[in-house]
């Protein structure tokens, strides 16, 4: 137990001492009592008698004392504390598919752990590890995306408990910070937590590309003749590229965690496009002229027309997924011999979700680290408002004044 | 009236409370008269004079003798009472019973039932301040009557037994109840001047055990009559104090007795039948 205002105390206590003296050293003149006559009493000088101490005087000397300490330590408002700690560690642990090697990871922690630290494992969710865990078995790679604001909001309400039990929390997050880590809720998650968050970088993976590409397409298929210009032709692939409508075994081929490419013929003559968007904020720009077809809208747009339409879709199928392009280049000019639609190719080619596990921006990890703009709130300061002892001291000292004059009472009756 | 009272009743049902000598004649009583009148019981002849009714004559004697002569037979009177109670503050003790209090009420009521019962007429004189007074009468309800005005009374102030004793000025038989410790020299010289002109004055003297043998605690004594009178009681203090009171107590039965009283000592703790017997009794009033 502590106390947030000692001081009280040390004052009750010393009040109870002056209560203790005088009540030994005030002497009591003797009881007056009515006696009939005082005629025969004889005329003699008052002499000072011991002082017996009567059980009933301890009793009110023990309750004034008692009540006087209960005031005091009610001031003083207790607080139950269990083992109070000077520091608690709160370790974000990623695992997802943007860390290079698990390996680093686990040394990280190992590195910034003490006994009563808490370790968060995150990728796209989040799972707090056993206090008794081996790291190195705990922390396994995933292949799903990992989420930064995930992992902050874990972290910041397990840090809120610890500040109960401990006087500084500190969060640390190991991770290799990729671009597709953080979201548009990052920093307003971030700014939750008033304190600063130690980052511990470690090595990031590459973002991964098509390394090959099936065709599924006659030989005199320009798309065909454009992947094989990019280096990407092969027999088999994790990626495939149809130019006729899939069969039931190419979606289940899909499904064992491959993509799919349906880039359809056009079969009749439409609009032409200039240019295809594709990418993240269609960064990947692809000069047409290219014979625009529907793909339809939805949420799972991955490129689109300078308009704004949707030109590519993705859409997951098991652990694959199908890409509808509605993009073709015809079959004159030379839009396929263009090195823009060997990126293209390889863009399209590459595995499900588009990985992007470059790291983000130094400003960014400097903005993520820093602790926000506000001196004057600390992230370690405890409750320091609230003693729920409090309320059941003051009570007991109210039950003490009111029985207090009840033994005085009856001291005085006693003493008649 | 209260069922302490109704049991002191009952239980002095039957006594009775003589006088050691002839009373003046008056009413027909149970108390022997002065007067030789014409009771059944034979005390003397005298010769017949002219005058004396005829029918007193003793024909058996008048045939045995020549001569006539009447029977005499002593007469019965009845003898007036009064109870005179002291209310003073010293009788309030020991608090918060107020035992002497206590005792001296049953005294007055149970002493007043005996001499109702015997025929005399009964008041109550208190000594209160102004003074209550319930004159002397026989009939029903007299003894209610007292009970009731003593319910009233609380023992309280200084007040002197003096204005109350000048009040039975001609009552033969006055019964004092009283502790003497407010005026006890007036209260012999009224009993000396009572017993003179003829009266039977009783001086009951009412005492606490606490008073008698005070308990040996120490506290400050104070006396209620007079509150700036603060004396310490100790250990010692208490032996002498209840040296000096067993002789005061001694001298005032001696100079009741000398000045011609009843002189009894009743204790607060003493049952009240058994206290009002022992002042009717005859033996009290041969000591």
């Amino acid at each position: 137990m502590s106390w947030l205002a000692p001081m009280w105390l040390a004052g009750a206590a010393a009040a109870a001492g002056m209560v203790v003296l005088l009540h030994f050293l005030a002497r009591r003149r003797p009881v007056e009592q009515l006696f009939p006559t005082t005629r025969f009493v004889p005329i003699a000088p008052a002499r000072a008698t011991t002082r017996a101490v009567r059980p009933t005087d301890l009793l009110l000397l023990a309750m004034r004392v008692l009540l006087i300490m209960l005031i005091g330590a009610a001031f003083a408002r207790p607080v139950v504390t269990p083992g109070r700690r000077p520091r608690a560690t709160v370790i974000l642990a990623d695992r997802s598919r943007a860390v290079a090697d698990m390996a680093d990871v686990v040394r990280a922690v190992a590195a910034a752990r003490t006994d009563g630290d808490v370790v968060i494992a995150f990728d796209s969710a989040t799972r707090r590890l056993p206090a008794d865990t081996m790291m190195s078995t705990s922390l396994a790679r995933s292949t799903a995306r990992g989420s930064v604001s995930a992992a902050l909001i874990a972290g910041f309400r397990i840090a809120d408990s610890l500040r109960a039990h401990a006087d500084t929390v500190d969060i640390v997050l190991v991770s290799p910070l990729a671009r597709e880590e953080l979201d548009a809720a990052t920093d307003r998650i971030r700014a939750l937590w008033r304190g600063p968050v130690r980052l511990v970088a470690v090595r990031a993976a590459e973002s991964p590309a098509a390394t090959g590409i099936e065709m599924a397409a006659p030989e005199n298929d320009p798309v065909r003749a454009g992947v094989t210009l990019a280096g990407l032709l092969r027999t088999t692939a994790g990626t495939r590229i149809m130019r006729q409508v899939p069969t039931e075994a190419d979606l289940t081929w899909v499904r064992d965690g491959r993509v799919l490419v349906y880039w359809p013929r056009a079969l009749a003559v439409t609009d032409t496009e200039p240019a295809l968007l594709a990418g993240e904020s269609g960064g990947l720009v692809t000069p047409g002229p290219f014979l625009r077809q529907g793909v339809g809208d939805g949420d799972d747009a991955i490129a689109w027309w300078i308009d704004g339409d949707v030109a590519v879709r993705e859409r997951a199928l098991g652990a694959g997924c199908v890409r509808d392009v509605g993009a073709d280049p015809g079959i004159a000019g030379d839009v396929v011999l263009r090195p823009s639609f060997a990126r293209l190719v390889r863009w399209l080619g590459a595995p499900c979700g588009h990985p992007d596990l470059s790291p983000v921006a130094d400003s960014v990890r400097v903005a993520l680290s820093e602790a926000p703009s506000s001196p004057s709130v600390r992230a370690d300061v405890p409750n320091t408002r609230d003693s729920p002892l409090a309320r059941w001291l003051f009570l007991g000292a109210a039950v003490m004044a009111g029985l207090e004059p009840l033994a005085r009472r009856r001291r005085r009756h006693a003493a008649d | 009236m209260d069922q302490e009272l109704g049991a002191l009743l009952d239980a002095v049902r039957g006594l009775q409370w003589p006088v050691r000598r002839p009373v003046h004649g008056g009413i027909a009583g149970t108390h022997h008269s002065r007067l030789r009148g014409t009771a059944p019981e034979l005390a003397e002849y005298r010769l017949y004079r002219q005058g004396d009714e005829a029918r007193r004559i003793d024909w058996k004697l008048l045939a045995r003798s020549d001569r006539a002569y009447i029977r005499l037979a002593p007469d019965r009177a009845t003898l007036r009472t009064a109870i005179v109670l002291d209310a003073s503050a010293s009788m309030a003790f020991p608090r918060p019973a107020n035992d002497k209090w206590r005792m001296a009420r049953q005294l007055a009521v149970g002493l007043s039932a005996v001499a109702h019962a015997g025929g005399d007429p009964v008041g109550l004189v208190v000594g209160t301040d102004p003074v209550q007074r319930l004159a002397p009468r026989s009939r029903r309800g007299v003894i209610h009557a007292i009970a009731a005005l003593l319910e009233r009374v609380q023992p309280q102030g200084t007040a002197s037994l003096a204005p109350a004793l000048a009040g039975v000025a001609g009552i033969p038989r006055v019964a004092v109840i009283t502790d003497f410790l407010s005026d006890d020299d007036a209260i012999l010289r009224w009993a000396r001047t009572h017993a003179v002109a003829g009266g039977i004055p009783h001086l009951i003297h009412v005492v606490a055990p606490e008073e008698v043998s005070p308990p040996p605690t120490a506290m400050t004594a104070v006396d209620p009559e007079n509150p700036t009178e603060i004396r310490p009681f100790d250990e010692r203090v208490r032996a002498s104090y209840i040296a000096r009171f067993a002789e005061w107590r001694d001298g005032l039965a001696r100079r009741a007795r000398e000045a011609g009283a009843v002189y009894v000592q009743i204790s607060s703790d003493e049952a009240p039948a058994r206290a009002v017997g022992r002042v009717v009794s005859p033996a009290s009033a041969a000591a």
